[in-house]
């Protein structure tokens, strides 16, 4: 069985996109889900003698920010008490058939859109970590935040066409590995 | 182009694979992390190594 290793020094530049993807959807707050990060990385450098290689490296922070997930949740239900379901009866819009307007519609999908969505996020993520990590960056900055051709190449110092060729690599290397794992 | 991909298949299996993963990645609403969060992070795991070394 392959054993990994860790490499503190790459978390950042391998990891943390994954892992702030993972923690967004969770905690739905931005602050939060760096701090999350952030205690996940030191947690994971305080645990590293713990680390049997076992797992992947990126497996195993994983495994760690869902701990300090759960963490947060506790923190806060213990600061508001015990949780509360108020439903609002006395809402003026909603006067007439109020026990129907309450019933969850069985044909609204957006929750399972939703998790759906964030599991393809996690895959694309995931096949993008198997390519060459230059092209990732460049492929990231340039179709996931949408930068500017004239900023993506200032920053790589390579050359638009270069640039393109690039993109399209990884393009072609996503869509194998999508297909393979997603479809 | 529209011309050459109705006559060239290989172009045409590409396009079609292309528009797919474009649909994909905006269906995903993927995000990443800034330079100065990844930055700051970095910067505290350096902190941390370094505090384990001396």
């Amino acid at each position: 069985m392959p054993t990994h290793k860790l490499d503190p020094t790459k978390w950042v530049d391998k990891y943390s996109d994954y892992l702030f993807n993972y923690a967004i959807v969770r905690v739905n707050d931005r602050e939060v889900a760096n701090d999350l990060i952030s205690e996940t990385f030191l947690a994971g450098l305080n645990s590293k003698d713990n680390f049997e290689g076992r797992a992947t490296e990126r497996t195993w922070l994983i495994s760690i920010l869902k701990r300090k997930i759960i963490d947060y949740y506790r923190k806060i239900n213990s600061i508001k008490g015990q949780a509360e379901v108020r439903i609002n009866y006395s809402d003026s819009e909603n006067n007439g058939d109020w026990m129907e307007e309450q019933v969850a519609d069985a044909f609204d999908r957006t929750a399972e859109d939703e998790m759906e969505n964030n599991e393809l996020g996690m895959a694309i993520l995931e096949c993008l970590d198997q390519i060459n990590e230059k092209h990732a960056a460049i492929f990231k900055m340039k179709t996931i935040d949408e930068a500017d051709t004239e900023a993506v190449c200032k920053e790589f110092n390579i050359s638009p066409s270069n640039l393109w060729v690039i993109i399209h690599r990884a393009r072609t290397a996503l869509a194998a590995c999508l297909e393979k794992n997603w479809f | 182009m529209l011309m050459h991909l109705l006559l060239c298949k290989p172009c045409r299996k590409y396009t079609s694979k292309n528009t797919k993963l474009t649909h994909l990645i905006k269906k995903s609403k993927l995000k990443t992390c800034s330079e100065k969060e990844k930055k700051a992070w970095k910067n505290s795991i350096e902190k941390e190594m370094a505090k384990g070394e001396s």
